[in-house]
């Protein structure tokens, strides 16, 4: 009994990073034509505070597989595709040991916004080293695409954290019993 | 409760302001200046000036606009093909909108003649700057022409080849 009760939970994990990882993809996708918006960050926020650091990764690492395999726009580079991993999976990593007692909604857009250069920063070292981008030329090029990912983050997070997260956490109660 | 979202409401639209304030001045700092005059040159894979030259520039032209006048340019089509027409665009994002851009793989003048394939090299826009050559962030129709500068177009191999 008690091993059907795990078994049971367990796929509903897995159908539960299914679905997250569906919404990731398909806000992603739907919000491409304007550049660096998107509730991305946001969602892995809200994912990570609900599921913790390990479900939040998986549902990452298959949005990432997606995003590269399915995306009408066509992949990244491949060389870019483990700076877009490490990216969306220090989040949770970073909510998870540095930041773990940040729960206020005012805190968290902070981090998204701080966060938006970040994810920019993650791209520099392949740009740099392996495609011969110069530096400053792509550092300054990119600030502006990091403002403006920095400023949808704190925004989403800001408006939608606090009413998601009460949503979210209802359904998950009653998906688990 | 609903001072938070007064103070929520003021803070986000403090930010939007902000943010289209900077987007506009940064526009307006990266606006087309002239008329004026730069100086051109043109050199190979191996740094060897081809062609030097000073060009006057009107206002509202753009570098690609002054090439044309001069040069005979052959552009990359859609499949990035060799189209001395030029015809064909590419969306570019600058400075906060999209513009119809052309990419440049050759220039022909009277004494000189570059091209590239735009798989093993391409031809880089360098601006003088501080006793050095550096890359400009922009392409042939999105830099910003600034009278009394030097602009480099080399011919540069493509990372790996």
């Amino acid at each position: 009994m008690v091993e059907m009760g795990i078994k049971t939970k367990h796929v509903k994990d897995v159908a539960l990073i299914a679905v997250l990882a569906a919404v990731l993809f398909a806000q992603q996708i739907a919000l491409s034509f304007i550049p660096n918006v998107s509730f991305t960050a946001f969602l892995i926020i809200l994912y990570t505070r609900l599921l913790g650091f390990k479900k939040t990764t998986m549902i990452v690492v298959v949005h990432v597989i997606a995003t590269n395999l399915l995306s009408p726009f066509g992949p990244v580079l491949p060389l870019h595709i483990p700076s877009m991993l490490i990216g969306w999976i220090l989040i949770p990593v970073l909510l998870s040991t540095v930041f773990k007692n940040l729960n206020s909604v005012w805190g968290l857009s902070l981090f998204g916004f701080f966060f938006g250069f970040v994810y920019g920063w993650m791209f520099i070292p392949v740009s740099v080293f392996l495609l011969d981008i110069p530096f400053m030329e792509y550092f300054l090029m990119d600030l502006i695409f990091e403002l403006i990912m920095g400023i949808s983050n704190f925004l989403a997070i800001l408006w939608l954290y606090e009413p998601m997260h009460k949503f979210l956490s209802h359904q998950l109660h009653k998906y688990y019993q | 409760m609903r001072s938070n979202n007064t103070l929520k409401l003021i803070v986000t639209l403090s930010v939007i302001i902000l943010l289209f304030a900077g987007i506009y001045f940064y526009e307006q700092s990266q606006s087309l200046s002239g008329p004026g005059e730069f100086e051109l040159v043109i050199a190979n894979e191996n740094e060897e000036i081809l062609h030097q030259e000073t060009l006057a520039f009107d206002e509202g032209m753009s570098l690609y606009d002054v090439l044309r006048t001069h040069f005979a340019l052959t552009c990359a089509s859609n499949t990035y093909d060799p189209d001395p027409t030029c015809s064909a665009s590419f969306r570019f994002f600058v400075n906060g909108s999209t513009i119809d851009g052309k990419i440049i793989l050759g220039i022909e003048g009277e004494t000189f003649e570059v091209m590239t394939d735009w798989d093993r090299t391409y031809l880089a826009i360098e601006v003088y700057q501080n006793g050095s050559y550096r890359l400009t962030t922009k392409g042939v129709n999105g830099y910003t022409l600034k009278d009394g500068e030097r602009i480099r177009i080399i011919v540069t191999k493509v990372s790996g080849w």
